[in-house]
């Protein structure tokens, strides 16, 4: 997956998490921006290693797991958004690119 | 108007006065005091998890490295993480806490299940990267407690 392709996926993301959380603070704003996009670049690592064949999906599907865990945390920390905000923005933001990637790797990782 | 009158009308003024102060603070609360023993248990939670995971880079796809050779670890940290949750739990009210420390749990056991299939140099990355945020986490709630930060 090119740059160019993960700053789509992020966007993508991002436009879907907008769309549930509506208007916030700038700090806010920026946590979430950031978070998204290191679980941007992390999917796209995933799909990476999947297509090599260095990891087989059972294992990307666990390690995305884990990488979702690590963005809840790091939504949580932005201090203006709740469990359930937190939850609709992180499946907001996944299903926007779930037929996207699954569809790449040919495989469900989302 | 009568000195009775206005010691009775003072009296009730200074009353409500403290009514009101007393209803103001009480928006501010602390969800729960600082707990020297979760910052010491989660500190060495995560001490141990990365001694394991060292130990692990370190044993490559040798046969120490295998998931049936380590399964004493998992089990010693889900004790560890029982305790933890159960001193939580005695706390009332500490849902921020209680979340965190769910998360954690749910993190050790993915790293149960991606062990089970091989953990390689990238896994452990991510997987040192996903424990140590959780654990972090925590100990900024209990540190911002021990500053006297209200948490809500």
């Amino acid at each position: 997956m090119s740059s160019d392709d993960v700053e789509q996926m992020h966007a993508v993301m991002l436009e879907a998490a907008w769309e549930v959380l509506g208007n916030r603070p700038p700090t806010v704003c920026r946590c979430v921006e950031a978070a998204l996009g290191t679980l941007a670049v992390s999917i796209s690592q995933l799909q990476a290693e999947h297509t090599q064949g260095s990891m087989f999906m059972g294992q990307a599907q666990l390690q995305l797991e884990m990488l979702r865990n690590t963005t809840r945390l790091s939504l949580y920390a932005s201090h203006g958004l709740g469990v359930l905000a937190v939850e609709d923005a992180l499946n907001a933001a996944l299903g926007a690119v779930r037929s996207q990637v699954n569809t790449a790797l040919g495989g469900e990782l989302i | 108007m009568s000195g009775n009158g206005t010691k009775k009308l003072w009296t009730m003024l200074i009353g409500l006065c403290l009514m009101v102060g007393i209803c103001g603070c009480s928006n501010v609360c602390r969800v729960a005091e600082y707990d020297s023993h979760m910052d010491i248990a989660i500190s060495e939670l995560q001490r141990k998890v990365e001694t394991f995971l060292t130990q692990m880079e370190r044993g490559g796809n040798r046969g120490e490295a295998s998931y049936e050779r380590n399964v004493w670890f998992y089990d010693e940290v889900r004790v560890d993480l029982s305790a933890i949750n159960v001193r939580a739990g005695a706390v009332t009210g500490d849902g921020p806490l209680l979340e965190q420390l769910r998360l954690l749990a749910e993190q050790i056991l993915l790293l149960e299940g991606v062990h089970k299939n091989g953990l390689d140099g990238t896994a452990i990355q991510r997987v040192r990267g996903a424990v140590n945020a959780c654990c972090t986490r925590i100990l900024r709630l209990e540190l911002a407690r021990r500053r006297g930060d209200a948490v809500r």
